[in-house]
């Protein structure tokens, strides 16, 4: 009874050994930027007791190939452990040189390992593994189990883009044990300096819904924005028994007055909810087309240029 | 024995109501009358779990009172105010509208007389009125407040 006992605590702690020893525990991570401006994504890991080996951590980040990473991302780790050889405070992940490869992946570079181990997820763009690496040689074998956080700061690029960021790491180089690796996706929308969205994920011009205008602190500088209050402007196409018809709304006042919603990636926005029957002042029986919306000052100058409000309830 | 049931009848009816309107409670002490009207405005706005009742004034003018005869709902009185849609899909009766409240299953609904048109819905607190307006994949509800008993 006491073999059998022996070789259950062995078979149970197998699975422990092998898959969750290494672990993303949470991402925080916008879901859009705007071009040309920094972004910062935390990434919450944990390194279980019995993930085997003293090792490096290898950092992984999959990104736009021409945002250049390598030469212009910030990555620091902290770390709490009871193993005081364990903790580390904001230390920086450095690129792993391009020398160096994975000898637990047939001598692959180290970003061609984690293409090969991760993938590049659902992206069309160019995209590239970059790979980080801790200084610290974390004690692994220890009993200790070690949670880290790391701190990213990236800089689009210059394009609009959508795309799946990812984020992985495991121990580096450590001898061949499978399944101690984590990875995890995201998708974000890299925007115009200017731009404008639409909530909730799917309306149509029958609903509520919110519209934004955000504004990039890049963008600050040349903008038209006087620094004040911010307000919609928007013209409308519907028909009524047949008729085409359209309307506009050129007021700056109560009705069009956008909410401030602050500062936020470095960029400012504004949002107004609209039930666009009412805001238009439209008859009951009216069928909306088409509705273009634009951003003024008080004195209604133009801020931006038209953006054109589409449905996408399906 | 007969007054047990009378109050143990009265307690039932307004068991549901109980925490959507706390001082309906005191409705079932005996020196207050049996007979009186609930008037309730629109505290919150859900769209997808967002409260969007401050971004519209319009939302304030929305109000729903239940008549109380012998201590249960015998009609309501809707007005849609100022509110350039309606929450139901059937036209908003004008005026004092017999009803009746649905208690076989929960959340109790609160009806229009001799038609199955759920004016409200009543359950763990909450008076709600959900609908939908243009994207079925939008969901809104009136979240109800007391604003007035008399």
């Amino acid at each position: 009874m006491k073999r059998l006992k022996k070789y259950w605590l062995l078979l149970t702690g197998i699975p422990c050994l092998v898959v969750t020893c290494m672990t993303i525990e949470d991402v925080i991570h916008p879901g859009n930027a705007i071009v040309d401006s920094d972004i910062d994504i935390v990434v919450k890991i944990k390194i279980d007791a019995g993930a085997g080996g003293d090792h490096k951590l290898a950092f992984g980040i999959l990104a736009p190939t021409s945002w250049n990473i390598a030469g212009s991302a910030t990555v620091t780790l902290t770390t709490t452990a009871d193993v005081a050889d364990n903790v580390v405070t904001n230390e920086p992940l450095t690129v792993i040189p391009a020398g160096e490869t994975d000898s637990d992946r047939n001598n692959l570079s180290w970003p061609a390992s984690f293409e090969d181990r991760f993938g590049t997820s659902d992206n069309t763009e160019p995209v590239e593994w970059v790979v980080f690496e801790s200084n610290t040689i974390f004690k692994i074998l220890s009993e200790d189990v070690v949670n880290g956080t790391v701190n990213i700061r990236l800089h689009t690029g210059d394009k609009p883009v959508k795309l799946s960021m990812g984020y992985a790491f495991l121990g580096k180089n450590k001898d061949g044990l499978e399944g101690d690796e984590a990875s995890f996706f995201k998708e974000l929308e890299v925007k115009e300096v200017r731009f404008a969205s639409y909530g909730p994920a799917a309306f149509g011009f029958g609903d509520i819904f919110s519209i934004r205008y955000t504004e990039s602190h890049t963008a600050a500088a040349g903008s038209a924005h006087r620094g004040g209050d911010v307000y919609l402007l928007g013209k409308v196409k519907y028909e009524v028994d047949d008729v085409t018809n359209e309307k506009t709304v050129d007021e700056t006042g109560a009705k069009t007055l956008m909410e401030d919603l602050g500062e936020m990636n470095q960029a400012t926005s504004w949002q107004k909810y609209i039930y666009p029957k009412d805001f238009f002042d439209l008859p009951d029986n009216a069928v909306i087309t088409e509705i273009l919306v634009q951003f003024a000052n008080q004195d209604k100058s133009i801020i931006s240029k038209d953006f054109n409000v589409e449905p996408t309830c399906q | 024995m007969k007054k047990h049931v009378l109050i143990f009848t009265i307690v039932s009816v307004l068991f549901p109501f109980s925490s959507c309107d706390d001082a309906n409670q005191l409705k079932i002490n005996a020196d207050y009358p049996a007979d009186f009207d609930v008037t309730y405005g629109i505290g919150q706005v859900m769209l997808n779990g967002t409260d969007i009742a401050g971004k519209f004034p319009f939302f304030e003018t929305f109000r729903l009172t239940t008549h109380y005869a012998d201590n249960k709902i015998s009609a309501a009185t809707l007005s849609n105010g100022e509110i350039p849609f309606s929450p139901y899909d059937f036209d908003i009766p004008d005026g004092k509208t017999a009803c009746y409240l649905d208690t076989d299953a929960l959340p109790y609904k609160l009806c229009v007389a001799g038609t199955n048109h759920v004016i409200a819905y009543f359950q763990n607190g909450e008076c709600s009125i959900p609908f939908k307006l243009d994207c079925q994949e939008v969901d809104y509800e009136y979240a109800l407040k007391v604003v007035l008993i008399n």
